[in-house]
């Protein structure tokens, strides 16, 4: 019906026409999201979507100049002829300019605010990840934590506690393959993306689009470089940690883009300890790259190949005699090919083929008794299959639908000399569809976004229907009121404990027919608000309950398994977040803080989990540095001050004897004891407020005869001793009692330094 | 006009302002009041092979407790069938008392009070008598010889010991699940014991001794037979048998 619905319409006659095309950038060929397009001296106008695609429909016949405004751009003018009937192609270039044009306003944010519903939406670009201050070199999830709504657990987490959500409940995804275990470089230190190849990354801190299903609190959407299709570019960089490589350039009909990185602490150590024959060695290093070919047959087809991978690798091989060899890896890959398709003016498509792998192997090799050798493998390994449409419907109406075939498995694997021990794989199978429409009700005033996700989950037969409603009403030219309501269901969970300082990867399975998925109800309710230009503030306040929550169950060290001994639990997480972005000429800034509220409960315990941090303030400022100041005139200085209410915890009350007994007849010559704790509740106690202030330089200067730059970071400037946990420890100053000492993660200032190469 | 319109955004600012500031009031983390309340811990093995039973009393403390045992006024009893005896305190934690016989599957319970503290009740039923079947007193064994005991009615432990002129030379201790049957067996070739006279000892212990000993983790907080407090108040009945160990 749906279809004969589009097909009726499409062929529909009118006297009308209309306008499409792509909107790039004229120096690199990448495209250009939200850039706003009108048409001279009329109220019509358009906005490109997040790929650059425009369609401007209903036009009378006549001629018009199109207007293409972006800011950073120059306009790009057009004049053309709309034709009764048809629809004419005009792709547009827009030069980078850094002459500020009068009266062109619209960046992708602004032009978001004033035509789409995106509720809880921020973006970030390449540029913002780099600017922010970080522990050694830029990380894209480090800089995400920034974002109103986002939470880490303390000074080096990487992990993303999102409105109460847990890391578990955040859908990530590269160019759409999505990536299990986003966090796993140097023991949860580094994000497996590199930001050199990351264009922008979308987060939806929470009630996202349909499009995007099978979690529970947000998503988060990176989207990587096109590459530059129009001459060859690249940069490389050298820090502390790890060096990059990253390569771009044009191909037939086509442009390529080659990143990759590679710690080198590993390869400096060996040649240290080989030049001067020492015998030291450092067993580990990590790197990953980021490949992509674009491929553009005809004007209406694009095909684009991603693939990604990345590994962290321990290896003993070299430490010992030889005899035996301890290798550890882990890691991320995945490969997407990617089909975008203008069918017609309205419809345009995007066809998706995914595959999403994480792989542990523990291997130990003992080369002079192989019945001591081990091999461990486990992985999650998906295959995606999607189609998302979006069809023009009208000028008030954006129709887009899609659907989504998604294979999982869940496999582990035991060798040993006498045999493989393989568990049964654990396989899930889920088939998506979805269907929004972008409804400009009255527009500029009132937009809604109605839209429905139906699920199939072949594990115990389960059809779920998520219906998703999203609001922007602009009661002012520059302030929007926002309103969304949804739900939101997941299929995938983890065994592991979620509320832990430390975790390298999650442990994900598919749910098994023994629990009824987890689903959540995200309502939130906004105003946004411009003032002036580039000034944006947003106010949100949230409430999203949880049913059907499977969590780990006390107690357990690691993990729950199997997936039957997790226990159901419910909750709910409210707060209040505030975002007040603001770029001029020379400086920008944010300023983003969380209020939030997080409850879990299991059976007849109510807690706070570990993650609910009540109060997150953070700010980031960046300037350049003006001309008084001599040795760092011109640099770009920023600077990130973060304060955070304390954590909950569990700690000891009190204290026991617990006595030994011993088969003699004397209690006074035999009895032993030892002290014991008597445990509080799970969230008893909150660990003190936690600040810190970091700071980034970064000058250009020309190196070899290329553009370049060098930059210096500090992480906690002023030293500030952040508790991470407490412990209490015995014999202080001989007495018989325990003192209670607080550990720091990050006690000291961290510098870091590393160059920067374009050519 | 400009005026009013200044003063009215100057209100909505400080309205603001003074809302943010409540709310920040407001919202501070709060925490339970986790508040620790000392109780008394006592633990206490009552023996059918003793003449005098003893028991440990002593108190919980709070984590950063700096003084060390300070109970005043224990006022401590224990009680069989037909006694029931008020126990002196020994030296420090140690209270003995009770000269009477403890009988196998009888019930014998302890109330203990101190200033302060709320009164601590326990109860314990001591494990049913069993018998040693080999050896018998002095018999000799040999390397290839196996020590069989027959299980104790109501025994969750058992340690089984092995003595040279008061020096320990085996000791072992099994649970019930390790027990297949109603016989205990335990190979003398697998104990490297001495040529010689030797004493065995074996002790068959209650459910509370067992849960007090093996069941609780480190962060659990035990109440094994008792109530009001913590610990264990628990009974054992023991069996003592000497022969002569041939290599």
């Amino acid at each position: 019906m749906f279809l004969l619905f589009i097909t009726r319409t499409l062929i529909a006659a009118s006297d009308l026409g209309g306008v499409n095309g792509f909107v790039t950038d004229a120096g690199n060929g990448e495209k250009l999201s939200y850039c706003n397009i009108s048409l001279e001296n009329t109220e019509r106008g358009g906005v490109s979507n997040d790929k650059g695609y425009y369609y401007l429909t209903a036009l009378p016949a006549g001629p018009y100049r199109l207007v293409f405004s972006y800011i950073g751009y120059a306009p790009a003018i057009k004049d053309i002829v709309i034709i009764p009937d048809q629809v004419i192609t005009v792709n547009a270039e827009l030069r980078q300019t850094t002459i500020e044009i009068k009266g062109v306003t619209a960046t992708a944010e602004r032009t978001r605010f004033e035509r789409t519903v995106e509720v809880s939406h921020t973006t970030m670009s390449r540029r913002e990840i780099k600017a922010v201050p970080v522990l050694f070199e830029p990380d894209l999830i480090k800089s995400i934590q920034l974002m109103p709504g986002v939470t880490p657990m303390h000074d080096l987490s990487n992990k993303m506690y999102v409105r109460g959500g847990s890391p578990d409940e955040n859908l990530v995804l590269l160019d759409g393959i999505i990536v299990y275990n986003p966090t796993t470089h140097l023991f949860g230190l580094f994000s497996t993306f590199n930001p050199d190849a990351v264009s922008e990354a979308g987060l939806y801190a929470g009630g996202f689009p349909v499009k995007y299903g099978d979690r529970l609190s947000s998503v988060l959407d990176v989207t990587t470089k096109e590459g530059n299709s129009k001459k060859y570019t690249g940069e490389a960089s050298v820090g502390l940690v790890t060096s990059k490589l990253m390569f771009e350039g044009p191909i037939p009909k086509g442009s390529i883009l080659l990143s990759g990185r590679r710690t080198y602490f590993d390869a400096l150590i060996w040649a240290y300890a080989h030049i001067f024959d020492k015998d030291i060695s450092l067993p580990y290093y990590f790197y990953d790259g980021v490949g992509k070919v674009n491929f553009n047959p005809s004007p209406q087809n694009r095909f684009t190949l991603t693939g990604f991978g990345g590994s962290d690798v321990i290896n003993f091989s070299d430490d010992f005699s030889g005899d035996t060899k301890i290798e550890l890896t882990w890691g991320n890959r995945g490969a997407s090919l990617r089909w975008r398709r203008v069918f017609n003016p309205k419809l345009y498509a995007e066809m998706l083929g995914v595959w999403s792998n994480f792989y542990t192997h523990f291997r130990y090799t003992d080369n002079t008794d192989s019945t001591q050798n081990m091999h461990f493998f486990e992985e999650i390994r998906s295959y995606q299959a999607k189609a998302d449409f979006s069809y023009i419907l009208n000028p008030a109406h954006t129709l887009e639908f899609g659907l989504q075939a998604e294979n999982l498995l869940v496999a582990e694997r035991w060798t040993v000399e006498s045999g493989n021990y393989n568990q049964p794989a654990l396989k899930s199978n889920l088939i998506d569809a979805y269907i929004q429409d972008n409804w400009a009700l009255s527009p500029p005033v009132l937009y809604l976004m109605p839209g429905l996700r139906i699920m199939h989950y072949f594990t115990g037969n389960r059809f779920r229907a998520d219906p998703r409603l999203g609001v922007k009403y602009h009661f002012q030219p520059n302030s929007s009121f926002n309103f969304s309501v949804g739900k939101y269901s997941q299929y995938l969970i983890t065994i592991n404990n979620q509320e832990s300082f430390f975790s390298i990867f999650d442990f994900w399975r598919p749910l098994d027919k023994s629990h009824e998925p987890p689903y959540s109800i995200h309502a939130i309710a906004g105003v946004e608000q411009w003032i002036g230009e580039g000034t944006r503030f947003t106010i949100e306040t949230y409430f999203k309950k949880y049913y059907n929550l499977l969590i780990p169950r006390q107690g357990n060290m690691f993990f729950s398994e199997p997936t039957e001994s997790l226990d159901t639990g419910d909750g709910y997480a409210a707060g209040l977040d505030l975002y007040l972005k603001k770029n001029w000429k020379d400086y920008f800034g944010w300023a983003s803080y969380s209020l939030g509220f997080t409850r879990r409960r299991v059976g007849n315990e109510e807690y706070y989990p570990g993650y609910d941090r009540r109060h997150n303030l953070n700010l980031v400022a960046g300037v350049v540095i003006p001309r008084p100041v001599p040795l760092f005139r011109g640099a770009n200085l920023s600077l990130r001050w973060y304060l955070g209410s304390g954590l909950p915890y569990a700690d000891a009350i009190g204290r026991y004897a617990y006595y030994y007994y011993d088969l003699q007849d004397n209690f006074e010559d035999y009895f032993s004891s030892d002290w014991r704790v008597i445990k509080g509740p799970r969230d008893a106690y909150r660990l003190p407020l936690s600040h810190r202030l970091d700071l980034h330089l970064e000058k250009t200067i020309r190196i070899f005869g290329l553009p370049g730059s060098w930059y210096l970071d500090v992480m906690n400037v002023y030293a500030q001793k952040n508790i991470l946990f407490y412990q209490w420890e015995w014999g202080y100053y001989g007495s018989n009692y325990p003192r209670k000492v607080g550990y720091s993660i990050l006690p000291i200032p961290i510098p870091s330094l590393g160059i920067n190469i374009r050519f | 006009m400009e005026n009013k319109t200044l003063s009215s955004h100057r209100r909505r600012s400080r309205g603001l302002i003074f809302g943010f500031i409540i709310m920040f009031f407001v919202a501070c983390p709060k925490t339970h009041d986790a508040d620790f309340q000392s109780q008394l811990n006592v633990f206490g093995v009552i023996r059918s092979d003793l003449g005098e039973q003893q028991m440990i009393v002593d108190r919980t403390y709070a984590m950063d407790d700096t003084t060390g045992y300070d109970l005043q006024n224990v006022f401590a009893t224990m009680a069989g069938d037909t006694f029931c005896d008020t126990l002196r305190q020994s030296w420090g934690i140690i209270f003995m008392g009770f000269n009477h016989p403890v009988i196998p599957l009888h019930t014998y319970a302890i109330m203990v009070a101190a200033d302060g503290f709320d009164t601590l009740w326990g109860e314990t039923t001591v494990p049913g008598a069993f018998t040693v079947i080999f050896p018998q007193p002095g018999d000799t064994v040999f390397y290839d010889d196996t020590i069989l005991i027959r299980k104790s009615p109501g025994g969750k432990a058992y340690e089984f010991r092995l003595y040279q002129n008061d020096t320990i030379l085996f000791s072992y201790m099994s649970f019930p699940d390790f027990l297949p049957d109603t016989l205990f067996r335990l190979p003398a070739s697998e104990m490297y014991l001495p040529e010689g006279n030797l004493q065995m000892r074996v002790a068959a212990y209650d459910s509370n001794f067992f849960n007090y000993q093996y069941q609780y983790g480190s962060n659990e907080y035990p109440q094994c037979g008792v109530r009001g407090g913590l610990g264990a108040f628990c009974s054992a009945c023991v069996n003592s048998v000497s022969f002569y160990f041939q290599p």
